[in-house]
């Protein structure tokens, strides 16, 4: 059993939120190079939560799961120090950010173990049995597909799936009230739960 | 779909999830029109956003992480912890050996000896427990050391670093499980790796060894095709009959394997009747076992199989399983008699030694190989087809699929095959609805699943030539699209069992495709199935999987006539316990009655606690008997669970739910239309207008055309003629009622417990006494049906004033209903006489009885009658309580809302003096006054509504139209029948007159109504009073 604390490992390895907030401008700013370096850094942070995840015996623990991912995200997007002036553009720069490096490692990952092995469960509990466990590279291209025809609810799930921003933030970035917000995000998880759930329905 | 579409959809969904979910069905309705596409779009969204859960609600950065941890973890047990390279004692560990169905196995070298060996990790605690280790390793040492070419080798047992391992003989090829796969072995391989088995177990059990834990995962088939039989000795390890530490024995890809096909079944499958009982074992054990395993073996299938332990365990101490030959049509005779000697119950009559099977085997197999084994030939030669065919799926559909569907799947076409293939058995294919508007799939879905069926030896399709001339005689051109309809036709006229409709569309990139076979005599869906595609690629793919799901859909449906005694019908549950269970109930429904058949529905919902039908059922059947509470609660449940259910079901279950639990007459008319557009040709929708929801607004006209077009869709459902019996009854058109028994009684329908009441009201009404104890004697002794009778005899006494005889049958009506178990209708009886002696004036009995049935139960009738009992006694305050409750318990029940409600608030209003007050609040039942509630007991309900207005215009001194009210009452003899109100309109026309000054006409209701009651006990306060007043006219 562990302490009911937040483990604190890694704490040197942590890159200064300056360090992370240039890069990201610099990307933003349109400099490839600045994914490169900012890859291993987001890396880091998901292998710490995984050795987090692979050492506890027991699910369970979730407020202390979700300090950590907030920590997580914290580390490598420190919003409160921003300086920058746009906010909003830095929330939806970040988000853009690690949707392409998540779904780049879970391709990556998926090409290393054999394509059909395993894939990243979105959600275990969701989605019942292995067959049906999507990917973040199968919901990456149906992102794309619900882009054609409503990218506004795509950006939608980019900033709150992948940058991990709150309803209010994303409204904020979007330039829409809340209420827009939670209806495109239940219209586009239902329809990419669709997508992905691809499959059988039971027959009946 | 391009945007404006795509808003559209998103548009409408956000409306609907506005709404409360059981308004969203209607709403979803009314908002598409006619624009099916749109809906369907809308509701396929609603559908994954009630599935979709959580899912997206971690971030993003949180799910890779826990799949990282996964990805390690799992690397991790792959290796089993072991790495390559490493030592186990004097084990150098090279690989891992799939051997399919062994557990993990590794290869590993002997660096002693020089040799490979197979190596496998025993359960941890084993390492712990030197004795069990002690006497395992004897054990298994002893059969090693047999030497038998068809024992595996056990060289070494030991432990290290707290694990036990054994090392034992390296072999290529794989497990007989993994060879079995749900298919028949070859007849030859058959006898080949049995004799092997036989073999080895003979030489075992001469020394005193038994395995004990004989499956086919512990037989291994080596690459040269010879049977070898592993771990001699493990089952000892556990004691003996201990089902739960064998079964955590078992190998951990077959518990892996358990856990994907998400059923419970553990090693017990293959345990004899002895060793489930935790007796003293013999080598006879074994013997069982591998009668198991032969059966298996020519099938495909275990014999003893079920959802649960208990089930499987029931089924293996007393069961028999089916028939080899049922499932394998091909297979010899003798080796069927050879498994069933294996497979007796009792060890004494089973084969004695496993040498006597060997023989056995042996002569079997001497025979087939001198020639005219037919049966091995047909073997052979059906082998390839169906193996190709197997592969081909399993390449698409995925292993679980695949293991599921062939289970089920091949179990009912082989045992279809059995009964021989006759005309009835021929299916029509329509072509499929496209409605993506790519031509590319018109006619190549139809060919596709041509190909896929006719690749099923079990199924046959109406040849395309057959087809073609057909419709020349139908007057088709040659070219026709099959629609359903013309499928139809042609099934009809080929005389074919059932039409397959296919439909293809297409909901942003995938696409659904769906197959519903339609019986199409009856024109009832049997079965139905979809599929996705991811999309355009992945169709055939998904129509792959729609064709052997409905393959085996279809066997469920056709096949089970011979096999269970009653018909299975079409119902959704995976339990086929449940649905003989269900189907059984059914018959009892149609052949007995509503209250014999309960418990048939109750097991079948103990078997599968997700079978909504089976709830539905259960609600209206405790409905029928007078349970409204029960019934609301069954219905309730069957409502929760109706996304388990096909789209006829659900119809079923909505309707059940609006008549039942809302009570809203409207939406349950309203579903039963729609069931009707989609199910032309059931007749439940029908009987359920006719018999509950069209009684309560009064529509009795109505109910009759429904009731009548009922009957021809299902000549032998007794309930139809009763409801329209119970509607020609209302309309007094007793002649057509009488005409409708004779039919019924024809068809050999009179003994159920429906087509009594009616046939009682009818003879009452034409006062025929001997008609009315026929019924009433019928009924003797029968629960559920008996205390109804009683109940219309109490009332038949009072109609004539005979209170003390009417007493007396209300007390047996409780009593009979008591034994029956029938809480409410119980209840009901209480209330009814309550009422009685309040109309009648003596207002403490009925205080009294009421009091009792409120103590007695809070169903909706039974609050109302207890509450309209009170009115007319005068315990004013209790009424109003009950109605307040009443109004607030079902705002949505059409019955409280528009006859109860203010038919008790105006019957307080006449009491507190207020007459207008009553007058007006009457005024929303108008419409509904001739309506009445036939849930529960044969409508006692009808015509309150116009009797308290009649009364509250008397108190108004409007005599004339007071006097219309009653007269109402008369004229509708047929609805009121023998309750109370339909005597006392007499009397209360007579005093409706009286004050209108109107002597003459007044003079003859009164002398009518003391005709009526010339018979009746003296000292009943009405009549006193009735008395008092006629004489005053004089």
């Amino acid at each position: 059993m562990e302490k009911p604390t937040v483990p604190r490992e890694n704490e040197a390895k942590t890159p200064p939120t300056g360090e992370v907030s240039g890069l990201l401008r610099a990307w933003s700013d349109g400099d490839r190079a600045a994914l490169d370096r900012l890859t291993p850094i987001v890396y880091d942070e998901l292998r710490r939560l995984a050795r987090h995840y692979m050492r506890r015996e027991r699910p369970g623990h979730s407020l202390q799961t979700t300090a950590l991912v907030n920590e997580a995200y914290m580390r490598l997007v420190d919003y409160k120090r921003m300086q920058w002036q746009n906010r909003s553009h830095f929330f939806a720069v970040s988000a853009q950010l690690m949707r392409r490096i998540l779904v780049e490692h879970a391709r990556r990952h998926n090409l290393k173990r054999g394509g059909d092995v395993q894939h990243v469960s979105l959600d275990e509990t969701a989605l019942v049995g292995s067959e049906r466990a999507a990917n973040l590279v199968a919901l990456d291209h149906a992102m794309e597909a619900l882009a054609k025809f409503d990218p506004r609810k795509v950006r939608v799930v980019e900033m709150r799936f992948f940058g991990g921003l709150s309803v209010e933030e994303t409204a904020e970035v979007l330039r829409v009230s809340p209420v827009t917000v939670m209806r495109d995000w239940s219209t586009a998880k239902a329809w990419l739960y669709r997508e992905l759930a691809g499959g059988t329905t039971d027959g009946l | 779909m391009d945007s404006d579409r795509f808003k559209q959809v998103d548009k409408l969904l956000q409306s609907t999830l506005e709404r409360p979910p059981d308004e969203r069905e209607a709403f979803l309705r009314d908002a598409c029109a006619a624009d099916h596409e749109l809906e369907r779009e809308v509701r396929f969204l609603l559908m994954s956003q009630q599935q979709a859960g959580s899912f997206l609600e971690s971030p993003a950065i949180d799910l890779a992480a826990r799949a990282l941890s996964n990805w390690q973890n799992q690397a991790q047990q792959e290796s089993g912890g072991v790495a390559i390279g490493r030592m186990i004692s004097h084990y150098r560990i090279v690989g891992k050996l799939d051997g399919g169905g062994m557990g993990v196995v590794y290869k590993a070298e002997d660096t002693s000896l020089g040799r490979f060996v197979a190596l496998k990790f025993l359960p941890d605690h084993l390492a712990q427990e030197p004795d069990a280790l002690e006497r395992f390793r004897r054990e298994a040492r002893a059969a090693s050391a047999l030497n038998h070419p068809n024992i595996c080798t056990i060289y070494e047992i030991g432990a290290q670093d707290g694990q036990a391992f054994i090392a034992m003989e390296f072999m290529e090829g794989a497990t007989l499980k993994h060879r079995i796969s749900n298919k028949p072995l070859p007849f030859d391989q058959v006898c080949e790796w049995g004799i092997e088995i036989a073999d080895a177990l003979g030489a075992a059990h001469s020394k005193g060894i038994i395995h004990r834990d004989i499956k086919p995962a512990n037989i291994f088939i080596t690459a040269l095709g010879h049977a070898k039989i592993l771990d001699f000795g493990l089952a000892k390890l556990v004691p003996a009959g201990s089902p739960m530490n064998l079964s955590a024995m078992s190998t951990a890809s077959e518990s892996e394997q358990l856990t994907r096909r998400g059923t419970a079944i553990g090693t017990i499958t293959y345990m004899s009747p002895e060793q489930v009982r935790g007796e003293e074992l013999d080598a006879r054990t074994d013997l069982f076992s591998f009668g198991v395993v032969l059966y298996e073996m020519v099938t495909g299938l275990q014999p003893f199989r079920g959802e649960t332990q208990a089930v499987i365990t029931e089924a293996i101490l007393n069961r028999r399983p089916a028939a080899p030959v049922r499932l394998n049509p091909d297979l010899s005779p003798k080796l069927e008699e050879i498994i069933n000697k294996a497979l007796e119950k009792d060890r004494k009559l089973r084969y004695q030694s496993a040498a006597e099977i060997r023989t056995d085997l042996q002569r079997l197999k001497r025979d087939s190989d001198s020639g005219g084994a037919v049966a091995a030939k047909a073997q052979a030669e059906s082998k390839p087809a169906s193996k190709s065919t197997r592969f081909r799926w399993a390449g698409v559909t995925g292993a679980t699929i695949l293991v599921i569907g062939l289970a089920v799947g091949g179990w009912l076409f082989f045992s279809r095959k059995a009964h021989a293939l006759t005309d009835k058995d021929t299916i029509v294919l329509a072509d499929f609805t496209n409605t993506t508007g790519d031509t590319v799939f018109d006619g190549t879905l139809r060919q596709g699943l041509s190909v896929q069926l006719e690749q099923s030896p079990f199924l046959r399709i109406i040849s395309e030539q057959r087809i073609q001339q057909t419709l020349e005689m139908m007057g088709q051109k040659p070219d026709v699209k099959l629609t359903p309809e013309i499928a139809r036709e042609l099934c009809q006229r080929t005389a074919s069992a059932a039409v397959l409709d296919g439909s293809i569309t297409q909901i942003g990139t995938p696409y659904l495709l769906t197959l519903k076979a339609v019986n199409c005599v009856s024109g009832e869906s049997l079965v139905s199935t979809e599929a996705q595609a991811s999309d355009k690629n992945h169709v055939l793919d998904a129509l792959g999987k729609t064709a052997l799901e409905i393959r085996n859909k279809l066997g469920e449906s056709l096949t089970t006539v011979r096999k269970f005694d009653t018909p299975l019908e079409q119902a959704t549950t995976p339990s086929l316990e449940a649905l003989k269970a269900f189907s059984s109930g059914r018959k009892v429904l149609s052949t007995t009655g509503s209250a014999a058949a309960i418990p048939f529905f109750k097991h079948a919902i103990e078997l599968d606690p997700n079978f909504a039908l089976s709830y539905a059922m259960l609600g209206r059947v405790n409905g029928d008997i007078g349970e409204s509470g029960m019934a609301a609660d069954y219905t309730r449940k069957a409502y929760e669970l109706r996304d388990r259910a096909s789209e006829a079901e659900k119809y079923f279950i909505t309707a059940s739910f609006h008549i039942t639990v809302t009570g809203d007459m409207e939406k349950a008319e309203q579903d039963c239309e729609l069931w009707i557009q989609a199910y032309p040709r059931s007749e439940m929708p029908h009987t359920l207008l006719s018999g509950i929801i069209l009684p309560v607004v009064g529509q009795y006209e109505k109910a009759v055309k429904e009731a009548t077009e009922a009957i021809p869709l299902n000549p032998d459902f007794p309930v139809s003629y009763d409801t329209l019996l119970f509607s020609y009854i209302a309309l007094n058109r007793l002649d057509e009622a009488k005409t409708t028994y004779g039919q019924a009684v024809e068809r050999k329908l009179g003994s159920t417990s429906f087509l009594h009441i009616a046939p009682y009201q009818m003879a009452f009404l034409q006062n025929d006494a001997a008609g009315m104890a026929k019924q009433v004697a019928w009924s003797a002794g029968k629960p559920g049906i008996e205390d109804e009778l009683l109940g219309l005899e109490a009332d038949a006494a009072a109609y004539s004033g005979r209170l003390r005889n009417a007493r007396e049958f209300s007390q047996r009506a409780i009593y009979s209903a008591e034994w029956a178990e029938g809480k409410e209708p119980a209840a009901m009886y209480s209330a009814i006489s309550g009422l009685r002696e309040a109309l009648f004036g003596n207002l403490a009995e009925a205080r009294r009885r009421a009091t009792l049935a409120i103590g007695r139960s809070t169903g909706r009738d039974v609050q109302y009658g207890a509450a309209l009992a009170l009115a007319y006694a005068g315990d004013d305050k209790r009424a109003q309580a009950l109605t307040d409750d009443l109004g607030k318990s079902f705002p949505e029940a059409t019955i409280v809302q528009f006859n109860y409600l203010p038919t008790l608030r105006a019957e307080l209003a006449v009491s507190r003096g207020n007459a207008s007050e009553a007058i007006e609040t009457l005024k929303v039942a108008t419409p509904y006054e001739l309506g009445a509630t036939t849930s529960s007991t044969y409508g006692w309900t009808a015509l309150y509504p116009v009797f308290v207005r009649g009364e509250a215009y008397l108190a108004a001194h409007r005599g004339i139209e007071a006097a219309a009210e009653f007269q109402k009452i008369l004229d509708h003899r047929g609805i009121v029948v023998n309750q109370p109100i339909g005597a006392l309109a007499h009397l209360y026309i007579g005093r409706a007159y009286a004050k209108q000054g109107d002597t003459v006409k007044a003079k003859a209701a009164y002398q009518d109504f003391l005709t009526l009651w010339k018979d009746a006990d003296p000292n009943i306060p009405i009549l006193k009073q009735a008395k008092e007043e006629y004489a005053k006219l004089q």
